[in-house]
Protein backbone atom coordinates (compact mmCIF):
# COMPACT_ATOMS: atom_id res chain seq x y z
CA UNK A 1 0.00 0.00 0.00
CA UNK A 2 1.43 3.43 -0.97
CA UNK A 3 1.74 6.32 1.50
CA UNK A 4 -1.20 8.07 -0.17
CA UNK A 5 -3.35 4.93 0.02
CA UNK A 6 -2.54 4.65 3.71
CA UNK A 7 -3.45 8.25 4.50
CA UNK A 8 -6.62 7.89 2.41
CA UNK A 9 -7.61 4.79 4.37
CA UNK A 10 -6.89 6.42 7.73
CA UNK A 11 -8.71 9.63 6.80
CA UNK A 12 -11.71 7.68 5.47
CA UNK A 13 -11.97 5.82 8.77
CA UNK A 14 -11.65 9.07 10.72
CA UNK A 15 -14.34 10.83 8.62
CA UNK A 16 -16.71 7.91 9.16
CA UNK A 17 -16.15 8.16 12.91
CA UNK A 18 -16.28 12.00 13.06
CA UNK A 19 -18.85 13.12 10.45
CA UNK A 20 -19.52 16.50 12.08
CA UNK A 21 -15.87 17.40 12.60
CA UNK A 22 -15.19 16.35 9.00
CA UNK A 23 -17.41 19.17 7.70
CA UNK A 24 -15.89 21.98 9.80
CA UNK A 25 -14.41 24.72 7.63
CA UNK A 26 -10.78 25.43 8.47
CA UNK A 27 -8.18 27.83 7.12
CA UNK A 28 -4.45 28.50 7.17
CA UNK A 29 -4.48 32.12 8.34
CA UNK A 30 -1.38 33.08 6.33
CA UNK A 31 -2.01 31.29 3.03
CA UNK A 32 -5.82 31.56 3.37
CA UNK A 33 -6.13 27.99 2.08
CA UNK A 34 -9.62 26.94 3.20
CA UNK A 35 -10.68 23.32 3.44
CA UNK A 36 -12.75 20.68 5.20
CA UNK A 37 -11.29 17.30 6.04
CA UNK A 38 -14.13 15.66 4.09
CA UNK A 39 -13.21 17.79 1.08
CA UNK A 40 -9.60 16.64 1.32
CA UNK A 41 -10.78 13.02 1.52
CA UNK A 42 -12.92 13.47 -1.60
CA UNK A 43 -9.95 14.85 -3.53
CA UNK A 44 -7.71 12.02 -2.35
CA UNK A 45 -10.34 9.57 -3.62
CA UNK A 46 -10.47 11.29 -7.00
CA UNK A 47 -6.70 11.28 -7.28
CA UNK A 48 -6.64 7.55 -6.65
CA UNK A 49 -9.48 6.80 -9.07
CA UNK A 50 -8.18 8.94 -11.93
CA UNK A 51 -4.46 8.55 -11.27
CA UNK A 52 -4.14 12.33 -11.66
CA UNK A 53 -2.74 15.03 -9.42
CA UNK A 54 -5.81 16.93 -8.21
CA UNK A 55 -4.60 18.30 -4.88
CA UNK A 56 -2.94 21.69 -5.16
CA UNK A 57 0.20 22.63 -3.24
CA UNK A 58 -1.69 23.90 -0.21
CA UNK A 59 -3.83 20.75 -0.08
CA UNK A 60 -0.78 18.53 -0.39
CA UNK A 61 0.69 20.32 2.65
CA UNK A 62 -2.55 19.63 4.53
CA UNK A 63 -2.38 15.95 3.55
CA UNK A 64 1.11 15.86 5.04
CA UNK A 65 -0.25 17.25 8.33
CA UNK A 66 -3.11 14.73 8.26
CA UNK A 67 -0.66 11.90 7.65
CA UNK A 68 1.38 12.88 10.71
CA UNK A 69 -1.77 13.43 12.78
CA UNK A 70 -3.55 10.17 11.98
CA UNK A 71 -0.32 8.26 11.65
CA UNK A 72 0.45 8.97 15.28
CA UNK A 73 3.45 11.21 14.62
CA UNK A 74 3.84 14.85 15.58
CA UNK A 75 3.22 17.79 13.33
CA UNK A 76 6.52 19.28 12.43
CA UNK B 1 -10.80 54.39 28.77
CA UNK B 2 -11.03 50.59 28.49
CA UNK B 3 -9.55 47.76 30.52
CA UNK B 4 -9.29 45.57 27.44
CA UNK B 5 -8.95 46.36 23.73
CA UNK B 6 -10.01 43.84 21.08
CA UNK B 7 -8.63 44.14 17.52
CA UNK B 8 -10.20 41.97 14.81
CA UNK B 9 -10.20 43.21 11.23
CA UNK B 10 -12.34 41.65 8.52
CA UNK B 11 -11.00 42.28 5.05
CA UNK B 12 -10.24 38.84 3.62
CA UNK B 13 -11.13 35.16 3.94
CA UNK B 14 -8.87 34.43 6.92
CA UNK B 15 -10.05 37.41 8.91
CA UNK B 16 -13.67 36.36 8.31
CA UNK B 17 -12.70 33.48 10.63
CA UNK B 18 -10.70 35.46 13.21
CA UNK B 19 -13.27 38.25 13.32
CA UNK B 20 -16.01 35.67 13.96
CA UNK B 21 -14.01 34.22 16.85
CA UNK B 22 -14.18 37.64 18.49
CA UNK B 23 -17.97 37.91 18.11
CA UNK B 24 -19.56 38.13 21.55
CA UNK B 25 -16.24 38.64 23.34
CA UNK B 26 -16.98 42.27 24.29
CA UNK B 27 -20.32 41.36 25.87
CA UNK B 28 -18.73 38.44 27.72
CA UNK B 29 -15.91 40.55 29.15
CA UNK B 30 -18.26 43.36 30.11
CA UNK B 31 -20.39 40.78 31.88
CA UNK B 32 -17.32 39.95 33.95
CA UNK B 33 -16.96 43.60 34.99
CA UNK B 34 -14.35 44.79 32.49
CA UNK B 35 -14.68 47.83 30.27
CA UNK B 36 -13.95 46.90 26.65
CA UNK B 37 -13.29 48.63 23.31
CA UNK B 38 -13.87 46.42 20.27
CA UNK B 39 -12.09 47.59 17.12
CA UNK B 40 -13.78 45.37 14.56
CA UNK B 41 -13.58 45.39 10.74
CA UNK B 42 -12.81 48.90 9.43
CA UNK B 43 -12.30 50.17 12.97
CA UNK B 44 -9.16 48.02 13.21
CA UNK B 45 -7.19 50.77 11.44
CA UNK B 46 -3.65 51.95 12.24
CA UNK B 47 -4.97 55.30 13.46
CA UNK B 48 -7.58 53.85 15.82
CA UNK B 49 -5.23 51.18 17.14
CA UNK B 50 -2.59 53.84 17.85
CA UNK B 51 -5.23 56.03 19.51
CA UNK B 52 -6.40 53.22 21.80
CA UNK B 53 -3.00 51.68 22.59
CA UNK B 54 -0.67 54.71 22.82
CA UNK B 55 1.08 54.62 26.18
CA UNK B 56 0.77 58.31 27.06
CA UNK B 57 -3.01 58.48 26.51
CA UNK B 58 -3.58 55.26 28.48
CA UNK B 59 -6.95 54.62 26.84
CA UNK B 60 -6.32 50.87 27.17
CA UNK B 61 -5.00 49.98 30.59
CA UNK B 62 -4.87 46.20 31.11
CA UNK B 63 -4.87 43.91 28.09
CA UNK B 64 -4.97 43.58 24.32
CA UNK B 65 -6.78 40.73 22.58
CA UNK B 66 -5.63 40.59 18.97
CA UNK B 67 -7.40 38.27 16.50
CA UNK B 68 -6.07 38.90 13.05
CA UNK B 69 -3.25 38.41 10.57
CA UNK B 70 0.27 38.42 11.93
CA UNK B 71 3.80 38.05 10.70
CA UNK B 72 7.19 37.94 12.38
CA UNK B 73 7.52 41.73 12.34
CA UNK B 74 3.93 43.00 12.55
CA UNK B 75 0.39 42.51 13.69
CA UNK B 76 -2.10 43.54 11.03
CA UNK B 77 -5.35 45.48 10.95
CA UNK B 78 -6.88 47.10 7.93
CA UNK B 79 -7.07 50.39 6.05
CA UNK B 80 -9.51 50.96 3.16
CA UNK B 81 -10.40 47.26 3.28
CA UNK B 82 -6.76 46.25 2.72
CA UNK B 83 -4.39 44.73 5.25
CA UNK B 84 -2.35 47.34 7.10
CA UNK B 85 0.27 46.86 9.82
CA UNK B 86 -0.95 48.28 13.11
CA UNK B 87 1.65 47.04 15.63
CA UNK B 88 5.21 46.89 14.33
CA UNK B 89 8.75 46.59 15.63
CA UNK B 90 8.91 50.40 15.49
CA UNK B 91 5.80 51.18 17.57
CA UNK B 92 5.67 48.07 19.78
CA UNK B 93 7.10 49.91 22.78
CA UNK B 94 4.52 52.71 22.70
CA UNK B 95 1.56 50.48 21.90
CA UNK B 96 2.19 47.48 24.16
CA UNK B 97 4.23 48.79 27.11
CA UNK B 98 2.75 47.62 30.44
CA UNK B 99 -0.01 45.57 28.80
CA UNK B 100 -0.81 41.85 28.69
CA UNK B 101 -1.19 40.75 25.06
CA UNK B 102 -3.08 37.72 23.76
CA UNK B 103 -3.00 36.99 20.04
CA UNK B 104 -4.52 34.55 17.59
CA UNK B 105 -2.36 35.42 14.59
CA UNK B 106 0.46 33.88 12.61
CA UNK B 107 4.13 34.14 13.54
CA UNK B 108 4.14 37.19 15.87
CA UNK B 109 6.03 35.21 18.53
CA UNK B 110 8.81 33.94 16.25
CA UNK B 111 12.32 34.34 17.64
CA UNK B 112 13.54 37.89 17.10
CA UNK B 113 10.05 39.02 16.11
CA UNK B 114 7.31 41.29 17.33
CA UNK B 115 6.42 39.54 20.59
CA UNK B 116 10.03 39.21 21.69
CA UNK B 117 10.70 42.86 20.82
CA UNK B 118 7.59 44.02 22.67
CA UNK B 119 8.60 42.16 25.82
CA UNK B 120 12.12 43.63 25.69
CA UNK B 121 10.56 47.11 25.42
CA UNK B 122 8.16 46.81 28.34
CA UNK B 123 5.15 44.70 27.36
CA UNK B 124 4.31 42.45 30.34
CA UNK B 125 3.33 39.32 28.40
CA UNK B 126 2.72 38.16 24.82
CA UNK B 127 0.95 34.90 24.02
CA UNK B 128 1.25 34.07 20.36
CA UNK B 129 2.50 31.62 17.77
CA UNK B 130 5.97 31.14 16.30
CA UNK B 131 4.80 30.21 12.79
CA UNK B 132 1.69 30.41 10.59
CA UNK B 133 -1.31 28.71 12.24
CA UNK B 134 -4.83 27.57 11.44
CA UNK B 135 -8.34 28.63 12.47
CA UNK B 136 -11.67 26.82 12.27
CA UNK B 137 -15.23 28.06 12.04
CA UNK B 138 -16.59 25.90 14.83
CA UNK B 139 -17.88 26.55 18.31
CA UNK B 140 -15.26 24.16 19.64
CA UNK B 141 -12.37 26.16 18.13
CA UNK B 142 -13.92 29.41 19.33
CA UNK B 143 -14.22 28.06 22.87
CA UNK B 144 -10.62 26.87 22.71
CA UNK B 145 -9.34 30.33 21.76
CA UNK B 146 -11.58 31.99 24.34
CA UNK B 147 -10.16 29.85 27.17
CA UNK B 148 -7.08 32.05 27.64
CA UNK B 149 -9.15 35.23 27.55
CA UNK B 150 -11.70 33.83 30.01
CA UNK B 151 -8.95 32.91 32.47
CA UNK B 152 -7.34 36.32 32.05
CA UNK B 153 -10.66 38.06 32.69
CA UNK B 154 -11.18 35.93 35.81
CA UNK B 155 -7.94 37.29 37.28
CA UNK B 156 -5.86 34.15 36.84
CA UNK B 157 -2.09 34.41 36.42
CA UNK B 158 -0.69 34.47 32.90
CA UNK B 159 0.82 31.03 33.52
CA UNK B 160 -2.63 29.71 34.51
CA UNK B 161 -4.13 31.30 31.39
CA UNK B 162 -1.52 29.57 29.24
CA UNK B 163 -2.24 26.27 30.95
CA UNK B 164 -5.99 26.69 30.29
CA UNK B 165 -5.31 27.29 26.60
CA UNK B 166 -2.90 24.35 26.32
CA UNK B 167 -5.46 22.13 28.05
CA UNK B 168 -8.19 23.34 25.67
CA UNK B 169 -6.03 22.54 22.64
CA UNK B 170 -5.02 19.12 23.99
CA UNK B 171 -8.61 18.10 24.68
CA UNK B 172 -9.52 18.76 21.04
CA UNK B 173 -6.67 17.04 19.18
CA UNK B 174 -9.06 14.34 17.96
CA UNK B 175 -11.17 16.93 16.10
CA UNK B 176 -8.57 18.00 13.51
CA UNK B 177 -4.81 18.15 13.04
CA UNK B 178 -4.96 21.92 13.51
CA UNK B 179 -5.24 21.71 17.31
CA UNK B 180 -1.94 19.87 17.85
CA UNK B 181 -0.38 21.89 15.03
CA UNK B 182 -1.23 25.23 16.67
CA UNK B 183 -0.33 23.93 20.12
CA UNK B 184 3.15 22.96 18.90
CA UNK B 185 3.69 26.57 17.82
CA UNK B 186 2.19 28.32 20.84
CA UNK B 187 4.55 30.38 22.98
CA UNK B 188 4.15 32.66 26.00
CA UNK B 189 6.79 35.35 26.49
CA UNK B 190 6.69 37.35 29.74
CA UNK B 191 8.67 39.82 31.82
CA UNK B 192 7.72 38.40 35.25
CA UNK B 193 6.05 35.41 36.85
CA UNK B 194 2.59 35.28 38.41
CA UNK B 195 1.23 38.44 36.81
CA UNK B 196 -2.48 39.03 36.33
CA UNK B 197 -4.20 41.78 34.35
CA UNK B 198 -5.15 43.28 37.71
CA UNK B 199 -1.67 43.26 39.25
CA UNK B 200 0.41 44.33 36.23
CA UNK B 201 -1.11 46.98 34.00
CA UNK B 202 -0.97 50.69 33.16
CA UNK B 203 -2.95 51.89 36.18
Amino acid sequence: MTDQEQVLKRLKNWVNEHPEDADVHQINITTQKEFTLRGILDKLHKEQEKQLVILDEGEQEIVGHIDKWLGGGTNG
Amino acid sequence: MADILIIRNKCDQATEYTNWIGEGMKDFLEGKGHSVMDLSDADASPAKVAEWLGYDAKKTVKALIALDHGSKDAFWGEQNNQLAAVITLANAEDLTKSLQVYTLACSTNANGGLGETAIKKGCFSWLGYTEPVYAAKSTSFKECIWSYMEAMAAGKTIEECEEELRKAYKSRTGQSFIYQYNLDRLLLRKRENNMTINSHNRL
